[in-house]
């Protein structure tokens, strides 16, 4: 048992997929359906194949870089102090990225579970049980991805697929019915729920079988595209394009108009909701460890507990901040831009332009 | 703590036996015999009890007194005169008493500076029994007993390879308990082995009384309510332990025998899953896991459909509960939380009776309490319900320590749900999920194969394959001989 | 360090000071039926158009709009030793809108009102002929979180109040008579069952639908489902009658039972539907649309007279035909109906053109209503006898 390399095939797959789907799946078929109505699942599609392309751009440059952790990567590209604050910039989308989607998931649980619990004790707890599991080592991280992948895409699946019973196949059509603008704004948009593959970043450098990298990238990335696009498709499907527009989560009323006849459970929502919880948690707690792991690095501290502690009020603060749902997903959509650049394109592309090494020809980014 | 005994052998016996005697004053049970061996003094000493006399009377004392005449020197007369099968010479004087204290016999001979010990070992054992605690539909029914040599004899019997070893280790300053590490050799996990007997040598408390010791203290993590090492009183167990790459830890005095590493998954197999048809086996491997998960759920799930989001269950049922519950003086999470302990003391009462009434009282207990229970208001029936079909459940789980364990998740389960409804289950069920994921048993994480999965482990973990596609031992033990079956 | 001593004191404090969701369920008390009324201040609204958004005691405006009736079964009659259902009881209040209700509910109630296991909705039709107030109970049902969305909803012919109170002879609560109706639509095509989200989602696309309509039996004091009342931007229409329902059932292709009969030298010839095809065709242009529904109906012969020989080609067809012809032409008479008289598309025509001819919908959607009723309907229904029982 090699303490370095312990990340097998399935835990590659595993940790990607539970990271980048998160509390979003459940807003996604809205956010397309008022972008681009009937052809959220085609944009889906599209931004998942670009997503995958900036994959393996990221798998190149570590690969080029001797598996090396992030941290060593990026200082020895772009010197220590250029690297240091790229470092610190993507720390901070990771954390408010997931102090965002901490919010919406409360607001979510206090909206079907709990009306009257505190906010402030639903993030707490939270909070907490990321501490306890970002203090154990990653092998643990990766082992608690590898059994919530089970636990949260097995019945989740059965559950989805029962709904496209009520639903109308043809509520897809019609398609391809919107300006070119539109298309690249909805693409934008999407991208942003693909975020969260940044964490194989962190995984790869201890994985054990190198050759089959790339088969299971690709593969984690399509299991991910082919989610997002069924859950808009049936959205669609059940709620035609103009009731998706209006809800703010659809998934979720979706799953909650599902009539399985014969079942002890009447309502499914009870069920999705507990997985819910497991949804955002593996989001969270593996992005947390990244920042917290980065940080570590960046600030030369010994223990990633340190870190983690320090980032902990962090969260809990810009979670707290918005002053209501509207406002979340308004500082959610402005940010969008400027982070998604910043994760997407300018870090795997900078890092593999400038190869690794000393300073090289400075080139222009951005 | 430790004892102080010269190592010196005095050529003279009466000097041995005054030192002897002087230490081990006020001691009633030892028998010293001086008698002649042709022209030489001699003399044995043993305790009486331990050391088996048949074999000092017919074939020590009775050789040596009656045919010394064979023998010219001393040197001669283990050679020539003892007509015992197992003795050895030696040299300490520490080490000789050692031997008697363990129910060996010592032999002083004049003008001998060393001491001859015989094997004669023999106390009144228990006769091989089955184990009450894993009784099996289909398979062979002997169990360990207390004494050491006869286990591992037990064992040898299902592996009869060259490559077996059986490690002796002395455990305990006072206790001096033998303790045996079994492995065999080419397919064990050498990191493992080293491990656990570099944990083994490292204990030095006073007395060791069971295996229970041993476990806590080669033990990776004692916080945990999860057993990392499984124990059990059945060789053939041991022995399926031992072919897969296990390391088994046997411990004089004690019919448990650990086997280590032990995971999870493997906790819940009982030993005639292999010997049924595996189609049986595999159906009821998967009852016997939705049982514990439902057993694990169920009071949780209860307290947090009726007492938070009733809006889940069909409205029939919302009704029945309702109905049921109304009168009840406390509230959903009171009733589990009293009912939880009842079956507690019950359970802990039923296994320190004795046999006839124990099976009378839980009879009593369960049902004729639950009826008044309910019939005097205090309970909800549907409480009861829960209650019995959480016990039952938890009650397939085969082995005992899991099974507290489990009990104890549930507790944590309960508090959580009653806290904040399904989100506190859910965050609960994370918290133990990160707790297990976290083990590691000597190395090897504790839920494999579920984490780490190999493809060729799932078939003997949620259904159990048939035995012709085991070709390879579990991949996640990586033992060196992979090969099980051609 | 100093943080593990403290950390478990806060956790054991927060975990301690309360679960703040937890209400017992025998507390609680299930809605089964909400009955909706208008109010007596529903027609004078004044005194809400003249208050200004930021002004004080908002709550003061008390215009009555709306009269509303819950009903909830008595949960002790459920308890063990006791029969399976239970009697219903009220509350009715009056308030100025749904969350106004359940606030003057749960202030006459001893125990929490829950909504989350509602069944039924019955709307006074006379609401519907108020759009403003509709949109705003359409509003609440649409954005609360926990009603049940798959419930039913009907439209009452006289005061919703009467329909919950009334105790049907077969079940023992009026929303267990009306479900149990509903289901079982698939033998009487006449009965249109309807969830509330597909309600919404039909209103939320042109503010059209079509819903229930129960009217009470004045002698035989009795409840009678049949017929739809037809929905146009939130306003009542009018109604269909419940042949009418089941010729637009066919229509739509959704109709799952029911019979047709024809007459026949004075006697009555039955069929059973079992199945229906509908294929939708569209022509034309945005100045004159033409839609051609063609729907393929099978039925089984049910009742003939006798004395005629069934079992032969020639008779079957000529039966077929008959039939064919007299339900066509009804429908024909349906669909221009629709057009004409109620000017709302109840067939699901606009969604074909926005589906499958969407650059045709992009010219003529500002304008669909006049191209809707200029629009040339042709159905042909064609009727497959397969099954005549077993004589001949």
């Amino acid at each position: 048992m090699d303490e370095k390399k312990f990340v097998g095939k399935y835990g590659l797959f595993s940790t990607i997929t539970v990271t980048v789907i998160g509390v979003g799946a459940f807003s996604y078929p809205s956010t397309m359906a008022n972008e681009v109505g009937t052809d959220g699942w085609i944009v889906t599609i599209a931004a998942g194949l670009i997503c995958l392309g900036v994959l393996l751009i990221i798998y190149k440059v570590v690969n080029k870089n001797e598996f090396m952790p992030f941290y060593d990567i990026t200082t020895n590209t772009l010197g220590k102090f250029l690297g240091n604050i790229v470092i610190l910039l993507l720390c901070v989308y990771f954390i408010f990225s997931v102090s965002i989607g901490m919010r919406i998931f409360v607001e979510v649980i206090k909206m079907n579970l709990l009306g009257k619990t505190p906010s402030e004790f639903i993030i707490l707890v939270m909070i907490f049980t990321g501490l306890y599991l970002v203090r154990a080592e990653i092998s643990a991280l990766v082992k608690f991805n590898e059994i919530s992948f089970i636990i949260m895409f097995v019945p989740m699946i059965i559950i989805l697929l029962f709904s496209a019973k009520g639903g109308d196949v043809s509520n897809i059509l019609p398609i391809m019915q919107h300006s070119p603008k539109e298309y690249l704004n909805a693409l934008i948009t999407s991208t942003y729920a693909f975020g969260g593959f940044e964490i194989s970043f962190l995984i790869l450098p201890y994985v054990k079988d190198r050759k089959e990298i790339k088969k299971t990238l690709i593969s984690s990335m399509a299991f991910i595209t082919i989610f997002y696009a069924g859950v808009v498709i049936l959205c669609l499907m059940f709620f035609t394009k103009d009731h998706t527009k209006e809800l703010i989560w659809p998934t979720m009323s979706l799953v909650r108009a599902i009539m399985i006849p014969g079942t002890f459970i009447e309502r499914w929502e009870g069920v999705v909701m507990a997985l819910w919880v497991f949804y955002y948690f593996t989001t969270f707690v593996n992005m947390f460890y990244f920042s917290s792991e980065l940080i570590k690095e960046s600030f030369k501290l010994d223990d990633i507990k340190v870190t983690s502690l320090i980032l902990a009020p962090v969260i809990y603060l810009i979670a707290l901040y918005p002053q209501n749902i509207t406002e979340v997903y308004d500082m959610a959509n402005r940010s969008t831009l400027f982070f998604v650049s910043l994760s997407f394109i300018f870090v795997p592309f900078i890092l593999f332009v400038l190869k690794g090494g000393r300073k090289r020809g400075e080139k222009n980014e951005i | 703590m430790k004892e102080i005994i010269r190592d010196l052998i005095s050529p003279k016996v009466d000097e041995n036996i005054t030192y002897i005697k002087d230490l081990l004053k006020d001691t009633s049970d030892i028998v010293y015999r001086q008698f002649n061996i042709a022209d030489w003094k001699a003399a044995i000493i043993y305790i009486d009890g331990m050391a088996d006399k048949v074999i000092l009377d017919n074939f020590v004392l009775e050789s040596v007194m009656l045919k010394s005449e064979r023998v010219e020197n001393v040197m001669q007369i283990k050679d020539n005169l003892l007509t015992v099968s197992d003795m050895r010479q030696v040299l300490k004087l520490s080490e000789g008493l050692n031997a008697v204290l363990s129910g060996d016999t010592i032999m002083f001979i004049e003008g001998l500076s060393a001491l001859y010990v015989i094997a004669s070992r023999a106390w009144p054992s228990r006769g091989i029994s089955e184990p009450s605690g894993e009784t099996v539909i289909r398979g062979g029914r002997d169990g360990f007993t207390e004494t050491i040599r006869f286990n591992t004899a037990l064992v040898r019997r299902r592996i009869r390879d060259t490559r077996l070893k059986i490690e002796a280790k002395t455990v305990g300053v006072r206790s001096k308990t033998d303790v045996a590490v079994l492995y065999i050799d080419d397919i064990v996990n050498k990191e493992v082995l080293d491990k656990v007997k570099g944990r083994i040598e490292n204990i030095k408390i006073d007395a060791v009384l069971d295996s229970g010791y041993i476990e806590e203290f080669i033990e990776d993590n004692k916080w945990s309510p999860f057993p990392q090492m499984q124990s059990t009183e059945k060789p053939d167990v041991i022995a399926a332990g031992l072919y897969e790459g296990r390391v088994a830890i046997l411990v004089d005095n004690s019919p448990f025998c650990i086997l280590v590493p032990a995971t999870l998954p493997s906790l819940f197999q009982t030993p005639d899953d292999y010997y049924q048809r595996w189609i049986n086996s595999s159906i009821l491997r998967l009852i016997r896991f939705a049982a514990i998960v439902l057993a694990m759920l169920l009071p949780p799930l209860y307290i947090s459909v009726t007492s938070f989001h009733t809006s889940i269950i069909p409205t029939k049922l919302a009704y029945s509960i309702a109905a049921s519950r109304e009168g009840v003086p406390f509230p959903a999470f009171i009733e589990t939380i009293i009912m939880e302990i009842s079956l507690a003391f019950l359970l802990e009462a039923v296994v320190r009776l004795p046999k006839a009434i124990g099976s009378t009282i839980g009879i009593v207990g369960g049902l004729i309490l639950g009826q008044a229970a309910v019939s005097a208001g205090i309970v909800s029936p549907i409480m009861i319900i829960i209650l019995s079909i959480t016990a039952i459940s938890s009650f397939i789980t085969p082995n005992y320590e899991v099974s507290s364990a489990l009990r104890l998740s549930r507790l944590f389960l309960i508090i959580c749900s009653s806290i904040i409804g399904l989100y506190g289950l859910a965050i609960g069920a994370i918290i133990i999920l990160i707790h297990l994921v976290k083990l590691k048993s000597v190395g090897i994480p504790y839920l494999s194969p579920l984490v780490h999965p190999h493809k060729k482990d799932m078939k003997d973990t949620f259904i159990r394959a048939p035995i012709s596609i085991f070709r390879t031992r579990p991949e996640f033990m990586e033992p060196k001989d992979k090969i099980r079956q051609e | 360090m100093k943080y593990k001593r403290i950390l478990p004191l806060i956790l054991c404090c927060l975990f301690l000071s309360g679960c703040w969701d937890k209400v017992e369920i025998d507390r609680k008390i299930f809605i089964t039926t909400i009955g909706i009324d208008l109010g007596e201040d529903a027609v004078n609204n004044k005194e809400a158009k003249e208050i200004k958004p930021n002004d004080p005691f908002q709550d003061r405006v008390s215009t009555k709009k709306l009269s509303i009736t819950y009903s909830f079964p008595n949960i002790s009659e459920l308890g063990p030793g006791n029969t399976s259902t239970a009697e219903d009881k009220y509350i009715s209040v009056d308030a100025s809108s749904l969350e106004d209700g359940i606030v003057e509910a749960t202030g006459r109630s001893s125990r929490s009102i829950y909504l989350g296991q509602t069944k039924l909705i019955i709307l006074n039709s006379a609401i519907l002929e108020h759009p403003e107030i509709s949109k705003e109970i359409l509003d609440y049902l649409e954005r609360h979180p926990h009603l049940n969305k798959m419930m039913r909803i009907v439209v009452s012919d006289g005061k919703a109040e009467d329909f919950v109170k009334y105790q049907p002879t077969m079940e023992k609560s009026i929303e267990n008579y009306l479900t149990g109706l509903m289901e079982s639509s698939e033998s009487n095509a006449s009965i249109l069952p309807v969830t509330l989200n597909e309600v919404i989602i039909l209103l939320g696309q042109n503010g059209n639908a079509i819903i229930p309509k129960i009217s009470m039996d004045r002698e035989k004091k009795d409840i009678v489902l049949s017929g739809v009342a037809v929905i146009k931007n939130f306003k009542l229409k009018g109604f269909l009658t419940s042949e009418e329902v089941a010729d637009l059932e066919i229509m739509r292709g959704k109709i799952k039972g029911g019979k047709r009969v024809i007459y026949m030298n004075g006697h009555p010839i039955d069929i059973d539907i079992e199945d229906v095809g509908r294929k939708l065709k569209v022509r034309g242009d945005k100045n004159k649309l033409q839609f051609y529904i063609n729907c393929r109906l099978e039925g089984q012969l049910m009742e003939d007279f006798k004395g005629k020989e069934v079992m032969s080609k020639t008779e079957l067809n000529s039966l077929e035909k008959n039939f064919s012809e007299s339900i066509s032409k009804e429908c024909n008479i349906i669909a221009k109906l629709m057009q004409t008289e109620f000017q709302v598309d109840t067939i699901g025509l606009r969604e074909q053109v926005e589906k499958y001819k969407p650059s045709l919908w992009n010219e003529i959607k500002d304008n669909w209503d006049e191209v809707f009723k200029n629009a040339e309907i042709n159905v042909n229904v064609d009727v497959k006898i397969r099954r005549i029982g077993i004589i001949k």
